[in-house]
C-alpha cells in the first residue's frame, strides 16, 4: 500500500518550513510559489501534476534554473498535453530528470492525477535541494 | 463528475440539434464584430498574473498607444479565482488580486479599454479550481455583469459530458453510441432484419466497420491536429437504413448493440427517422450497458411511424457536439437575462473538440480551433517559449495550417476561427517568424490576443513595430470581414480545401478589403529559403474570391494596380496583371495590398 504524502507536508518539505501556516503560507503565495489550493487543501495527498508545480516553480524561481527550451523529449509522455495547466511544469521536471514517467508499460505516461508515493516525494526534493546546492557552489 | 451533475440534458428545441448546425440561425449574441483584439494573461504570466503585472499591462498598452491600434480588451485568464466558491459565488484570488475583481475592471475601463474574465464550462477551471461556471451558469453571469465584464473566454475542462481534460474519461459514454451489429423492426406484416454491416449505410469517416458491427458512431475529437476541418458530415458519423414498408403505420424497432465507456464506444444512442425539418427523434438517452463492448443484445422495442415507402432511419449520436453547444448556449442565455443590453464577447475555447466551427456561430464570437498553440507559457520574468513548428498543436504553423482552410466558417454573420494567442515576443521566434505570425493572424481575420510581457516593449523597438503596423492590422480589421482563402501553394492543387501538414512551402492567400482592394500574403513557411518564383494572375485571384468582393468587374477589368508592401510601406505600380515574388527568405512574407487604379 502507498503511502502517500499531503500537499502542506511537501510544501513543507520543499521550503524548509516548520509548517504551512497562514503568514508562511501568505509569504510563499505572494512570492507565486504556491496557489491558494495548495493551502486550502494543504491536508489532501499531494498528485503527481502538483509535485511537478511545486517543484519547477522552485528551481525556476528559487534556484534560477533556465527552463529547458526544448521539450520535445517530453512528448514520449503520451499524456503530456492532457493537462493544459501542467504540461509546461511536467515537461520541465521530467526533462531535468526530477520527476519520472509513473508507468513504463508499452507506453510512458506521466499519470498527473496520480498521488506521489512519501519515498518518492523525498527523491524528489532532495534532487531539487541537490541542484540548489550546486548553484550556489557554482556562485 | 456525472453522478453530480447528472445525465446531459433533454434538448428540447431543435435549433440546438446537429441538423440545425447549417440553418443560419444565431441563438444568442449579435453578429457583425470584427474580431477582438487586446492582451490576455495565460501566454506571458500563466497561472501567475497578477492585479499589479494586469494594471502594469494596461499602463504599457497606453505608453505604446497599443489602444490607439485597436487593442483593448484585456483579459484575466485562468489562476485569478480563489479556488473554491464563497457563499455560491465566484471571487478573486485574495492574493493575486487582492482588490477584486471590480477593482480590476474599474482601473480597465478608466483606462478607456475593456475588461475580460475567463471561466470554463465544466465543474472546474483547468487549474483545478472547484470553481467551474457548470451549475452556477445564472449566479456567476450576474456576478460578471457586477463587475462589468465586455468579454469572456469560456474553456472546456472537466467537462462533465464529454470526456475533455480532466474529465471522467468514462464520460465518453455520452459521447459515442454503442457498437451496432443490426436492427430489427416488425410490424403490420413486415418482419425485416437488418445488418449493420451488409445493409447500413455509415456517413461521414468516424465510424467504421469492425468485424460484424458497426462502430465508432459519434464526432472526431478536432483537439489534435488529425481531425481536419471539412463538412460537418464529414466530422460526425451517423449508420444509416433506408427501409421500405407496404403500409404506413406504428412498427417496433430494436437495436442489437454493446456498450463501452471509452472514446468511440458509449452508451447514448440517438434514433431518429427522417432528416433536416422532417426530422422525427425516437430515442436519445442512454441504453441499458451490455456486460462489456462485445458482448452484444437487443434493446427494448421503439415504436416509430413510418411512412408508406422508404423510409430514412438513423442510428447516431451527435452529442459531443450537442451537448457543448448547449453548454455554452446556457451562459450566454444567462447573460442575457442578467443584461438584456449589454452584448458581450464570447470566446468559445473548447479547443476544436466538438468542431466548434460547425455550430460556434450560433453562440460565439469566436472558437478556437486546437488544442493550446503553446504549453511553455511564460511567468514574472521568463518569456516563455514558442515554436515556429512542431509535431503537435503547439506551434504557430500546426494553428496556421488548419485555420488556412476554415474560411468558409467564419464571416461577420458568424465569428471568427481562433488560433490561439500570439506568441509574439516568446523565446523561440525570431523577428522574422514573429512579423509572419502576425501577417497569418491578420490575414485569417484571427484574434489578435496579445501574450506577451509588455513591460519587455518600447516604442519603435522591433516587436512594437510588429504589434503595431496599423497596414497590417487594417487588413484583419477591415470592415469587410472576410477572412483570407488559400489561392496557391506549392504543395497542393486543391489549395482552399488541402490539409497540408507539410511546411515545406510557399502559400498564397489572397483576402477582399471593403475599399475594393485586395490583400495578397505569399508566405514561407518553411524553415529554410525558397527560391520558388510564384505568379498570381489577377484571375486566379477573381476565380477563388471574387464572390466576396465588393466591386469584382472593378478589379478584374483594371489595367493599373498600386502595390502596397503592407511591411515596408513600399509603393509600386504593376501593370502587367501578374503579381509575383521570386524566392523568399526562410519564416518570411511577402504581403501586399493591391488597389485597382485604373
Amino acid at each position: 500500500m502507498m503511502n502517500t504524502i499531503s500537499t502542506g507536508r511537501f510544501t513543507q518539505l520543499l521550503y524548509d518550513m516548520e509548517r504551512l501556516d497562514g503568514e508562511s503560507a501568505f509569504i510563499l503565495r505572494k512570492k507565486g510559489r504556491i496557489e491558494e489550493s495548495d493551502v486550502i487543501y494543504a491536508d489532501r495527498a499531494i498528485d503527481r501534476k502538483t509535485a511537478a508545480r511545486l517543484l519547477h516553480v522552485y528551481i525556476r524561481d528559487e534556484i534560477g534554473e533556465k527552463n529547458e527550451a526544448d521539450i520535445t523529449p517530453a512528448t514520449s509522455l503520451k499524456d503530456l498535453y492532457d493537462c493544459r495547466v501542467c504540461a509546461g511544469h511536467i515537461a520541465q521536471v521530467y526533462i531535468k530528470g526530477i520527476m519520472e514517467p509513473a508507468k513504463l508499460d508499452e507506453v510512458y505516461i506521466f499519470d498527473g492525477n496520480g498521488l506521489v508515493d512519501e519515498k518518492e516525494a523525498y527523491t524528489y526534493i532532495e534532487r531539487v535541494k541537490d541542484r540548489r546546492e550546486k548553484k550556489n557552489e557554482q556562485r | 463528475m456525472s453522478e453530480v451533475y447528472g445525465n446531459p440534458p433533454a434538448i428540447e428545441d431543435a435549433s440546438y440539434r446537429y441538423d440545425a448546425f447549417d440553418d443560419g440561425k444565431v441563438l444568442f449574441g449579435s453578429k457583425g464584430k470584427l474580431p477582438p483584439m487586446g492582451w490576455n494573461s495565460w501566454n506571458a504570466f500563466g497561472s501567475g498574473n497578477t492585479a499589479a503585472l494586469t494594471k502594469a499591462m494596461v499602463d504599457k498598452i497606453k505608453e505604446l498607444k497599443l489602444d490607439e491600434a485597436g487593442y483593448k480588451y484585456v483579459v484575466l485568464d485562468d489562476g485569478c479565482y480563489k479556488p473554491v466558491r464563497v457563499d455560491g459565488h465566484l471571487k478573486a484570488d485574495d492574493v493575486k488580486f487582492a482588490e477584486g475583481f471590480f477593482d480590476m475592471s474599474d482601473y480597465v475601463h478608466r483606462n478607456g479599454l475593456k475588461f475580460g474574465l475567463y471561466n470554463d464550462i465544466g465543474s472546474r477551471l483547468c487549474s483545478g479550481a472547484e470553481v467551474g461556471i457548470r451549475g452556477y451558469e445564472d449566479v456567476d453571469t450576474a456576478d460578471y455583469m457586477k463587475w462589468g465584464i465586455d468579454f469572456i473566454k469560456v474553456d472546456n475542462c472537466y467537462n462533465v459530458w464529454d470526456n475533455a481534460t480532466f474529465s471522467d474519461g468514462e464520460n465518453a459514454r455520452f459521447t459515442f453510441a454503442p457498437g451496432i451489429k443490426s436492427i430489427s423492426i416488425k410490424g403490420d406484416g413486415t418482419d425485416l432484419k437488418l445488418s449493420a454491416v451488409r445493409d447500413g449505410m455509415i456517413t461521414g469517416t468516424r465510424a467504421y466497420v469492425s468485424g460484424d458491427c458497426v462502430t465508432g458512431i459519434g464526432t472526431y475529437d478536432g483537439t489534435a491536429p488529425d481531425a481536419a476541418p471539412v463538412k460537418t458530415d464529414m466530422m460526425s458519423s451517423e449508420l444509416r437504413f433506408d427501409v421500405a414498408v407496404e403500409t404506413e403505420g406504428d412498427y417496433e424497432l430494436s437495436v442489437e448493440y454493446a456498450t463501452g465507456r471509452t472514446e468511440g464506444v458509449g452508451e447514448w444512442l440517438q434514433l431518429a427517422v427522417g432528416q433536416g425539418d422532417d426530422t422525427r427523434m425516437i430515442w436519445d438517452d442512454l441504453l441499458p450497458a451490455t456486460q462489456n463492448s462485445s458482448s452484444y443484445e437487443f434493446s427494448k422495442p421503439f415504436t416509430l411511424r413510418l411512412k408508406k415507402g422508404n423510409n430514412l432511419i438513423r442510428i447516431m449520436n451527435h452529442r459531443r457536439q450537442e451537448n457543448t453547444l448547449w453548454s455554452y448556449a446556457k451562459i450566454r442565455e444567462c447573460f442575457r437575462n442578467a443584461a438584456p443590453d449589454k452584448d458581450i464577447v464570447f470566446s468559445i475555447c473548447e479547443w476544436g473538440k466538438t468542431q466548434p466551427h460547425n455550430w460556434g456561430y450560433k453562440v460565439g464570437d469566436t472558437w478556437r480551433i486546437l488544442n493550446d498553440i503553446t504549453f511553455q507559457v511564460g511567468a514574472d520574468g521568463d518569456p516563455g517559449h514558442g515554436a515556429w513548428e512542431g509535431a503537435y498543436t503547439t506551434s504557430v504553423t500546426a494553428q496556421y495550417n488548419k485555420a488556412v482552410i476554415m474560411d468558409e466558417f467564419a464571416g461577420l454573420d458568424k465569428g471568427w476561427n481562433d488560433p490561439d494567442m500570439l506568441m509574439i515576443g516568446m523565446d523561440g521566434l525570431d523577428e522574422t517568424m514573429c512579423k509572419t505570425h502576425m501577417t497569418m493572424w491578420c490575414m485569417l481575420n484571427a484574434p489578435l490576443m496579445l501574450g506577451l510581457d509588455l513591460r519587455k516593449v518600447k516604442t519603435g523597438d522591433a516587436i512594437w513595430k510588429i504589434i503595431s503596423n496599423k497596414e497590417v492590422i487594417a487588413l484583419n480589421q477591415d470592415a469587410l470581414g472576410v477572412q483570407s482563402k488559400r489561392i496557391f501553394t506549392t504543395k497542393a492543387v486543391k489549395p482552399d480545401k488541402a490539409y497540408i501538414r507539410d511546411n515545406d512551402r510557399i502559400d498564397v492567400l489572397a483576402k477582399p478589403l471593403a475599399d475594393g482592394s485586395v490583400a495578397l500574403s505569399f508566405i514561407n513557411v518553411s524553415t529554410g529559403k525558397r527560391y520558388d518564383k510564384v505568379s498570381i494572375t489577377k484571375d486566379l485571384i477573381c476565380e477563388y474570391i471574387g464572390d466576396k468582393m465588393t466591386d469584382v468587374s472593378l478589379f478584374a477589368n483594371a489595367k493599373e494596380y498600386e502595390l502596397t508592401d503592407v511591411w515596408s510601406g513600399e509603393k509600386h505600380i504593376n501593370s502587367d496583371c501578374v503579381f509575383s515574388v521570386d524566392g523568399i527568405e526562410a519564416y518570411d512574407n511577402i504581403t501586399y495590398k493591391i488597389t485597382p487604379v485604373r
